[in-house]
Order: structure tokens, then sequence, then C-alpha cells
């Protein structure tokens, strides 16, 4: 007996088809891809509704820009990404150009079913400003190499080649991105519940917590 | 302790939004006029593939040192600079619809934006799908003149063409 496998059709035929203008196929990288960005935009936001707003911002910004899209082996997402930290950092600017289109999508709602994930995500939120609160010490620079090789996962080459930089470039501003955590692991950052706001857990506050800093080592960026 | 490793489990996009934006981006492509190639939008179309016979533009007789292309109908992009047997490898560009001439002076610019966009790639004998956002990098090229009267563009040097046994293609 013959055993087909679907194989998925690889990012370079799907961006193909969909600058060719497959709705569908733009519609299948959107599903491959969306959380990553999602995700990617909550962690530099600490905002799970920002994020939302902006992975939108982020694929309507890939299709306006599609001609310029750059392929890292063969994977659309280090561009997203890419895509996405110039929305993050002008966040005003790439949500107001694409209000129009923006304005389509329904307005929030919250279902009954969903109360525990929403107060996951409140916890997330806060964690995540208390991480932030330290990150933003680092230069622009120094952060986004660090999103994109820690949080998000890329190795050096695609983390390169969504930073427009060659890959020494990219391995020194790590390097410099590590000594500067170094130094500021110098002094104690408190980060926490209670440090980062006020919003309690439904299932209790935690007491807030005060954490020595860890300087990401070689997690991420070595595929 | 706090590791800027360790952040809050990834989570997905909610299903309400994500449908939402779904069916936007979709409607966005569908609604986005296509633009054409650049080839077409010059009125021109790749009308020759592969190996083609060159009815032995190779056995040029007295050799001049440059000559106009006559037929400027089309030209030749070659993926290597190579003569032998009358065999073409590359892709011929020509002018499609109008009666028009390609202008023979945009010859090099023509077959560099080829290989720019991987449509010739070296030692590859036919057209290449052209990639989206491809930037290929674009070899040294050098302009011939080929017995035939077109001109014929080939990776390589600016004694290329005196290698070849073929006259520099001059403008005119």
């Amino acid at each position: 007996m013959t055993v087909h496998h679907d194989v998925p059709e690889a990012d370079s035929v799907l961006w193909r088809q969909a600058a060719g203008g497959s709705p569908a196929a733009f519609g299948t990288l959107f599903e491959r891809h969306a959380d990553a960005v999602y995700n990617h935009c909550f962690r530099r936001t600490a905002s799970w509704s920002a994020a939302e707003d902006l992975t939108s911002a982020v694929f309507l910004e890939a299709w306006r820009r599609r001609r310029d899209v750059v392929l890292s082996s063969d994977s659309i997402l280090p561009w997203l990404l890419a895509v996405a930290n110039n929305a993050i950092r002008n966040q005003d600017r790439a949500l107001r150009r694409h209000r129009r289109l923006l304005a389509k999508l329904p307005p929030e709602v919250a279902a009954p079913d969903v109360a525990d994930d929403a107060a996951g995500r409140i916890d997330d939120e806060r964690f995540m400003r208390g991480v932030l609160a330290a990150f933003e010490k680092l230069t622009p620079g120094e952060q986004d190499v660090l999103a994109l090789c820690v949080w998000a996962g890329l190795s050096y080459t695609d983390a390169a080649v969504a930073l427009g930089v060659p890959v020494g470039t990219l391995r020194s501003r790590l390097s410099r991105a590590r000594g500067h955590l170094r130094r500021l692991a110098m002094t104690s950052v408190a980060v926490g519940p209670a440090a980062a706001g006020t919003a309690t857990r439904a299932n209790g506050a935690r007491p807030p917590r005060r954490f020595p800093m860890v300087v990401p080592g070689s997690e991420g960026g070595t595929r | 302790m706090l590791n800027l490793g360790r952040v809050p489990a990834a989570r997905s996009l909610p299903p309400g939004p994500r449908e939402a934006l779904r069916t936007l981006l979709e409607e966005v492509v569908s609604t986005t006029p296509r633009r054409r190639r650049w080839w077409f939008s010059r009125s021109m179309v790749l009308v020759v593939t592969g190996t083609a016979v060159l009815g032995g533009a190779a056995a040029a007789g007295a050799l001049v040192a440059a000559r106009p292309a006559t037929d400027k109908k089309v030209v030749r992009c070659y993926s290597v600079a190579v003569l032998e047997g009358g065999n073409f490898a590359g892709v011929t560009v020509a002018r499609g619809g109008d009666p028009g001439a390609i202008p023979i002076e945009d010859a090099l610019a023509t077959c560099a934006e080829l290989w720019r966009q991987g449509v010739v790639v070296a030692g590859v004998a036919s057209a290449q799908d052209p990639g989206i956002g491809v930037d290929a990098p674009v070899p040294e090229l050098a302009a011939c003149t080929l017995e035939s009267g077109v001109a014929a563009v080939f990776p390589g040097d600016a004694g290329t063409c005196g290698r070849l046994g073929l006259p520099d293609l001059l403008a005119g």
C-alpha cells in the first residue's frame, strides 16, 4: 500500500502564489506565522491587545511591502519579525497607516468561557512588564537581537536576515548585548506581580519576588 | 530568578480576531490590482528559452571590433560565455505585440535585470521563474553582436566578445 503524506508548501512557493494574487496562499502564510508574530509583538509590548493590533498591522504591511520580501532558509518568518520590529518601534504610525482596513475588523468581544484565559493573560502582561523593565535598558539594536535570537528562537542567519546585517555583525551585537546585561546584572532587578502592576490573579495574588538577572547564554540562535 | 530567556508561554491569536484578520487579508489580496511583470509592462515577452540553433553565429568571418545590432527585435541573454556547437544557453527577450524595436542600448540593462531577478542563472540553459524579491548578483556582462545582427549579452569581461570571435555591440 502506498501512503501519501501531505507535504506543506514551502513559504517561497506560497509567497510567490500570494504575490501573484492568491488570497488562499496568503491566508495559509498568515495561519502559519500569525502566532509567532503575535507572541513576538506581545514580548515587545507586554500587551496582548497591542500584540493583536500589531499582528494585523504587520501582515497588512507585509502585503504592502511584498516586493521587498527576503526569505531566509525558505522561511518568511524572519522578514515578518523584522516588519514587526519596525511596527513596534513606530506603533502609532504603523496602525495609522492601515487604520482604514483595521477599522473593518470587529471590536474585541470577551466570551464568558475565556475568563480563565483572560486571567492568565493579565498575569502574562504583568510578568512581561517586569521583564521589559530590564530589557528596555538595552539599546534598541541589542533589544532586537535578543528578541529575535532568544525569544523568537531564530538562528543567527535568520536573525541577521531579519535585521539586514551580516552574521558577523549580529554576533558582535549579541555579544555586546550579553556584556551589557552582565553589567546590569550587577544590580538585582525586582520583577513579579507586585513590582510590575497592581492587578491580582483570579486564584490569589503571588507575593512579590526579587530576582537576580540571568544573562541569556547560548540558548537560541544556534540552529 | 529573572531570566530574559524565560518569558510567558506562547499563546495563540484568539479564534475570533484570527478569523476576522484572515478574512480581511484575503480580501486585501484579492482586491489588489495585479502589477504586470516588468517585461510585460514594457510590451516585451520572453519568447525563446533554452536551447536554440544559432545558425553558425560563431563562424563569423572577418572580425570587426564593434558592430551595431541590425535585428533590433530581440536581445539574447546568455547564461554562459560559450558559443560552441551552435547551442544557445540562456534567454531571448523579444518585443511582443508592438512592432517597435527594443532599444539596443538597453541590451546590457535588460539582461542585467533578468540576472537580478533570477530568470537567467549561470550555466542554466533555460529561463527560471523570477523569484519574488530576488536580488541575485549580476555578474560582469559583455554585449556583443551576433553574425545574425542580434545583440547578445554574455557573462564576462570586456574581452569576452573578442574571445568568442564576435564584435562588441556598437550602439546605434
